[in-house]
């Protein structure tokens, strides 16, 4: 211990520096601040934008599983009952092949289907909020039912990477 | 005992700089990719965006065909929203939406007399006027001056389309509503009916033909209000008659209880309600009924046969098509 601390005080004529001085340290320590501070900054960025590709990806993913189911289930419906010819829904009610009617509905910001008489079904998952969901039939009355969906995703969260919004809007041309 | 070299001491300021480069070269390398993967995603997003707007297009140029085959007249055009559909908005027009724009381009398709389609007109093919060959083209910026784009090509038929044929008028004329296939309601009388029913012109003198004459038809009903997609007929014309030529007008009308109501005032060519009677179906492989006179549940057609007195050209059949 008397070595070290010689060492540290030492500074006689003749003989090299062997510690910081005080402005080294105050260098070094500077340097350190920087790269550690530089080092949380970046993993704070770098998680960020994780977090918000993952919340870009997971509205992506519900939009487009959304887009596909929806559309399908128009093509194979036999007829769409409402809303009817001229009219806008917020709600789809297809008549599906066998008599089965489904229902596409919002409930508590998740789009469901609900088969009449059946187990309902979320389309999109909780962490994804639906909202102005809005089904248009631009037909005329005696056409084929043309059915415009509009809809606006996004995701529950309230801070800034958390946050994101799309809309979707898909036309289907009644097939049967 | 604790003797230190000053040389090993610790890092002199050029190793410290050779790190915090090194870091930031891990650092920034890092960055790149997760700024890729961001990129990435905001693509697949505005994939999925486009894909929607494509098939938007696609949907809607379905419905258009659903509902009458003669609107898709124009080589490329944009869509139009109205609150009973989609209707197509004119000559070079295209679709903007935010950061996507949309083309939708129109082709002819050919056949063969076995039916296989064909995208150019070769030898043996034959325009099919009631099919076509639809491109629909999103494009988008994609940044530093990049664009990206979608595209699907679409084949459609008018396979709902009804015709309402005539290939034999020899049971004469005086039939104003259709009922006997074989009847017609007028003609100037230039025209003949020859043993199997086809038209020619009259004979006026031995190998001396009537130089033109023509025919009205009787009143077909349709049965429902209708639009009138193409007119089709067949022909035999003398190889050396060159002035010889068939030619077709025709009118529509709404129902009038039963019977048609009233007919438009004129004639009607390709070009529709015009006022005046200049123009004429002259393509008989088909030409498109403009839909000016669509909305209709009554339609006739009059037929007129063009010689050059030496020779005629004979009518076979003709076809009106509507959906």
């Amino acid at each position: 211990m008397r070595e070290i601390v010689s060492v540290l005080i030492s500074s006689g004529k003749g003989k090299k520096l062997t510690g910081f001085t005080f402005v080294e340290t105050l260098i070094y320590t500077a340097l350190i601040g920087l790269v550690i501070s530089g080092f949380v900054s970046f993993s704070f960025v770098i998680v960020g934008l994780k977090n918000k590709n993952q919340i870009v990806r997971e509205i992506n993913d519900n939009l487009r599983e959304t887009q596909n189911f929806i559309v399908h289930e128009i093509k194979e419906a036999d007829a769409i009952i409402s809303p009817t010819a001229g009219n806008a829904s917020s709600s789809l009610v297809l008549a599906m092949p066998g008599g089965v009617e489904k229902i596409f509905l919002v409930e508590s910001g998740v789009l469901k289907v609900v088969p009449a008489g059946g187990v309902e079904q979320s389309l999109t998952v909780n962490e994804v909020r639906v909202s102005d969901l809005n089904f248009a039939n631009l037909a005329n009355t005696g056409a084929k039912a043309l059915i415009k969906t509009s809809l606006h995703m996004q995701t529950q969260g309230s801070s800034q990477e958390f946050r994101y919004v799309q809309n979707l809007t898909t036309v289907v041309c009644e097939r049967y | 005992m604790f003797k230190i070299k000053s040389r090993s001491s610790g890092q002199s300021i050029f190793e410290i700089v050779i790190a915090l480069g090194m870091f930031a070269m891990i650092a920034a390398a890092a960055a790149v990719l997760i700024m890729s993967g961001i990129e990435l995603t905001t693509r697949s997003g505005q994939l999925i965006q486009a894909k929607s707007y494509l098939e938007e297009g696609a949907e809607a140029i379905r419905s258009i065909k659903n509902r009458a085959w003669d609107e898709m007249v124009y080589d490329r055009s944009g869509l139009r929203e109205e609150a009973d559909g989609y209707y197509l908005s004119g000559e070079g027009t295209a679709d903007n939406n935010g950061l996507f724009s949309r083309t939708i381009d129109f082709y002819p398709l050919y056949r063969n007399d076995s039916g296989e389609p064909s995208i150019e007109p070769a030898e043996g093919y034959w325009l099919d006027i009631l099919s076509k060959r639809i491109v629909i083209n999103v494009f988008w910026d994609i940044g530093n001056g990049n664009n990206s784009n979608i595209a699907e090509t679409l084949y459609f038929t008018d396979w709902q389309a009804i015709e309402w044929e005539q290939n034999d008028w020899l049971d004469g004329d005086g039939q104003a509503i259709w009922s006997n296939s074989a009847r017609f309601k007028s003609s100037d009388g230039n025209i003949n009916v020859d043993i199997s029913g086809e038209l020619t012109l009259l004979e006026i003198a031995t190998s001396t033909f009537a130089p033109s004459g023509y025919l009205e038809s009787s009143a077909f009903d349709t049965n429902k209000t209708a639009n009138f997609a193409a007119l089709i007929w067949e022909e035999e014309i003398p190889d050396d008659c060159t002035d010889c030529q068939i030619k077709f007008q025709i009118k529509t009308a709404a129902d009038d209880d039963g019977w048609p109501g009233v007919w438009q005032d004129t004639w009607c060519g390709p070009a529709g309600v015009d006022d005046d009677e200049d123009d004429f179906f002259t393509q008989r492989s088909g030409e498109l009924i403009n839909s000016s006179l669509n909305g209709k549940q009554w339609i006739k057609y009059k037929a007129v046969l063009v010689g050059d007195g030496l020779q005629t050209p004979k009518l076979k059949s003709v076809k009106i098509f509507y959906q």
